[in-house]
């Protein structure tokens, strides 16, 4: 394991995970069942194997070291030799191409988690949080992995946000590792702000993951994150909204709305993406929906000119002449000059084309 | 049962291996040489040339005759690797439909993973006609940091080819195995292999029989080639100084002159000068010109010195990845070709602080390499493991873009890991889950191997699904992953077969093809 920051991306949870400092299951876990009748002799796999496979795979709860067979404290050199040593019995390899049914998926099944084992435990960070979790007092039984829970039994998982509570009650982080998670947590906030400022989205976006990750506890850096995601999903629903307009093409717009509803998420009481989300539903003939928005936009600035032009348009051609004629007034009372306006006042005026096709 | 042949499929030469009577043995052609060059070619009169064949008839024939091809193989048309190819190569390029780069030769067009397929069925002949009874079994060789379609392109090759690829494994990889068989100290070495068209750096740790690669990087474009083209340019450059003439626009010139450079580069690995000959290189209104030049082994090295300093900062990176400092190493083993040359083992041995191990032949270690691994996973004669790893991370694209990685590069295979995700919008019935490869945090960066959509999730505010996400890599190296709703267990997957290869559709035709075309031997 090597520092590098993707690494780190998810964020340490899984780390704590898979150091059985966390376990995603909440509440008791079952034994697993050997079956006598597994072994075969018609197998081309020796049955002291099988006898061998069978009773680790039984097993893989087991602390690290156990698993590996070395004492607690070994040394590198010692686990690395247990570990090459247990790569010669249960590798894959060792049995390509020979008839050995069903222990295919059983030692494909072991040998990654001795393979686990051996990355965590020669990795010196790792290999800490480990020996701590067990002084901690959990069972060491709790030294389970995300990934060794098979589909179909699972049991009731716990939130993200559960488990980091969780966390906090039952492992004390040392405080020499928690102030140095903060202080590169603040370091990369810093990071994340000049990022910010240069309007750098998508790398103050990593920064301040990466804070997090480092720091949860810290819920300014959440809110900041917030903030960020916003500003992406605008910026990049402006250019689909660009590339929607100019192409007309059905796909991107509905894209773009996905983008702009994402976008409102953030930024809730914001009327120029309201606004922007109007025009485009309009474009795509989803007049409802554009009525909703412009509505939207309208409330959160009465004095939007332009958003009450947009609103009686889309009135107007859901053939609601008589509202969009008011709320028309009201944009010219609150721009007189706007030619747009003046315009859509005409048409409003004009009795409806037959051939126009708009309702009575 | 038939025996498993290795090749090394190089960038500028194959070479094939067998074990024979309890040895390994690099096979030689007809021709008698031990290597054959990764040449196709389809000469005036239509005949399909390969090897030693094609190279001869290179020069007169330069926009019919393929080398290099393996810097194609599984990249896209646009990338900058096949834009830069295009430039340097007298064949044409093109666009093929799955934006995939094809080449035309003889008014014909080959996707590449035919062109490597027409070189894997010479070396698929030589070995039978050694052996004198047909081989199928093949372990076939690639750059360590060879990514999933270029992998999967090759293996494609080895179909076409006729033969039943066992394994893919890594150039560096299979010279550790040549050179750790048999050894029972515990050491840790590093295998520096500098061929014709890429660069691989792998640190490994040897002990009991069993082989674990620590670390790999490198360059898929840096190599010989590039040592090639520096001297190229400067000849050049010298020519139009003093005829005045700018011999660029010339292909056969242009082919002539890369020979040239290219034997010029190879004499000064022993002498310290040479003399480039090329009578009637360029014609204009005052007659024929001649290309006379002496050059000194100096100008090489000031010529290619940043080449070779690149290589360094690769083992630096690799390194760091293993987790080990310089002193740590206690051998190192130079491979490929330009390894060669004095200036780059000078840097290797300045680099490590000792002198690389001899011993091991450059140019056939990696064959050999690969038919040890082939009798490993068939015959369970060899005590003998090898511990290989994935080389590039593998991750899924998060919604704003980013890469969020699941399988660090250089873990061990088989390997299988797990996160859990969750939701951006709120009563988000589906999300994408888009399959990555690469080192970039940013996941259009990256290569894109597959992708599929998790749906029918219950509505639910945002944040709140948890969609456990897990990646698994067989000891095939095959890429599975899935995506699975925790709340409702509803789950969809995908086996990652690389965008952009052929299916067993398209490979059938090309062999049907193929089988038109009985291939001259080498003399
Ligand atoms: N004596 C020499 N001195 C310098 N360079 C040499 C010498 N002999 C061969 N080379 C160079 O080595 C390169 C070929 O090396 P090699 O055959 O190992 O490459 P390859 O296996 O085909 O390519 P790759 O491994 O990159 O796919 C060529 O560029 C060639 O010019
Ligand atoms: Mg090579």
């Amino acid at each position: 394991m090597s520092g590098q920051p993707p690494a780190q991306l998810e964020g340490c949870l899984e780390r704590w995970i898979e150091a059985g400092l966390v376990s995603l299951d909440a509440g008791e876990e079952s034994e697993a069942v050997v079956d006598p009748g597994a072994i075969d002799t018609d197998l081309d796999i020796d049955v002291e194997l099988q006898e061998r496979i069978l009773s680790f795979d039984r097993q893989l709860d087991r602390p690290y070291h156990e698993l590996l067979g070395v004492a607690a404290d070994a040394d590198s050199k010692t686990i690395k030799r247990a570990y090459f040593k247990l790569s010669k019995d249960f590798h894959p390899d060792r049995y390509f191409r020979r008839e050995i049914g069903d222990y295919a998926e059983r030692l494909d099944r072991v040998f990654k988690k001795i393979a686990l084992a051996y990355e965590l435990l020669m990795d010196p960070t790792t290999r800490a949080e480990i020996a701590k979790s067990y002084r901690v007092g959990s069972s060491p039984q709790s030294a389970k992995v995300a990934t060794a829970v098979k589909p179909g039994d699972a049991p009731h998982k716990l939130s993200k946000r559960e488990m980091l509570e969780k966390l906090r009650r039952q492992v004390k982080i040392p405080d020499e590792i928690l102030f140095e998670r903060k202080r590169r947590a603040r370091e990369l906030f810093g990071s994340a702000r000049v990022l910010r400022h240069q309007e750098n989205w998508n790398e103050a976006a990593s920064c301040i993951r990466l804070a997090i990750a480092f720091d949860p506890w810290t819920d300014d850096y959440k809110e900041a994150f917030g903030e960020v995601l916003a500003n992406l999903a605008q910026m990049r629903a402006e250019k689909l909204i660009e590339q929607a307009m100019d192409t007309s093409d059905g796909r991107s717009q509905k894209e773009a709305l996905n983008l702009l509803e994402e976008a409102i998420m953030y930024r809730p009481s914001d009327p120029e993406i309201q606004h922007r989300a109007a025009e485009l539903s309009m474009a795509g003939d989803d007049l409802e929906q554009a009525r909703e928005y412009a509505e939207r936009a309208v409330e959160l600035e009465p004095e939007g000119a332009v958003y009450h032009l947009t609103l009686s348009k889309v009135l107007r051609r859901l053939g609601l002449r008589q509202q969009a004629q008011s709320v028309v007034q009201t944009a010219r009372k609150l721009d007189p000059s706007n030619p747009e306006i003046q315009e859509e006042l005409r048409r409003l005026r004009q009795r409806p084309g037959r051939s126009s096709g708009g309702m009575i | 049962m038939s025996r498993v042949i290795g090749i090394d499929l190089g960038t500028t030469n194959s070479c094939v291996a067998v074990i024979d009577g309890g040895k390994p043995v690099v096979i030689p052609n007809a021709g008698g040489y031990k290597t054959s060059p990764s040449m196709f070619a389809i000469s005036q009169d239509g005949k399909r040339l390969v090897g030693h064949l094609a190279k001869r008839q290179a020069i007169t024939n330069a926009r019919n005759t393929v080398s290099a091809s393996k810097r194609l193989i599984g990249r896209r048309f646009d990338s900058e690797e096949v834009q830069k190819s295009m430039e340097l190569s007298p064949f044409e390029i093109v666009r093929g439909p799955n934006d995939d780069p094809r080449v035309i030769i003889g008014g014909k067009t080959f996707t590449c993973a035919e062109i490597a397929g027409i070189i894997l069925r010479e070396m698929k002949h030589v070995a039978e006609e050694y052996l004198g009874e047909p081989v199928t079994d093949a372990v076939i060789t690639v750059p360590a940091h060879f990514n999933d379609t270029q992998r999967q392109s090759t293996k494609d090759a080895g179909k076409i080819a006729g033969l039943n690829v066992l394994r893919i494994i890594n150039e560096p990889t299979a010279a550790a195995l040549a050179y750790g068989i048999g050894r029972e100290v515990e050491e840790k070495i590093a295998v520096y292999d500098l061929g014709g068209g890429t660069f691989d750096i792998s640190i490994v740790e040897l002990g009991d029989g069993v082989v674990e690669v620590l670390a790999t990087s490198g360059d898929t474009f840096l190599g010989g080639e590039d040592f090639d083209r520096r001297l190229v340019d400067h000849i050049l450059k010298e020519f139009e100084a003093r005829e005045g003439i700018d011999l660029r626009g010339d292909a056969m010139a242009l082919q002539r002159l890369k020979d040239a450079a290219e034997k010029a580069k190879c004499d000064l690995s022993s002498v310290q000068t040479t003399e480039l000959n090329l009578p009637f290189i360029a014609n204009d209104e005052n007659g024929p010109r001649h290309l006379n030049l002496e050059i000194d082994r100096e100008t090489l090295e000031s010529l290619a010195a940043d080449v070779v300093q690149r290589t360094t900062q690769c083992v630096e990176q690799c390194l760091a990845d293993a987790e080990l400092t310089k002193d740590l190493i206690d051998h190192v083993i130079l491979v490929g070709g330009q390894t060669r040359m004095p200036l780059v083992q000078k840097a290797v041995a300045d680099y490590f602080g000792k002198r690389p191990h001899r011993g091991v032949n450059p140019d056939e270690v990696v064959a050999i390499g690969a038919c040890i691994q082939g009798s490993v996973l068939t015959s369970h004669e060899q005590d003998l493991l090898l511990l290989d790893v994935t080389p590039l991370s593998l991750g899924i694209a998060t919604f704003d873009g980013h890469f969020a990685e699941l399988i660090h590069r250089n873990s061990t295979v088989p390997v299988m890991k797990a996160h859990v995700f969750t939701t951006t919008r709120s009563d988000q019935s589906a999300v994408k889950i888009r399959v990555l490869q690469g080192e970039s945090d940013k996941a259009e960066d990256n290569d894109l191997l597959g992708e599929f959509v998790l749906s029918n999730i219950p509505p639910a505010p945002k944040g709140e699904p948890e969609i456990e996400v897990s990646f698994d890599i067989d000891a095939n190296g095959i890429v599975s992953v899935s995506a699975r709703d925790l709340a409702t267990n509803g789950e969809q997957s995908i086996t990652v077969s690389a965008r952009g290869t052929l299916d067993d559709e398209e490979i059938e035709q090309i062999m049907r093809e193929h089988e038109e075309y009985e291939l001259p031997q080498e003399k």
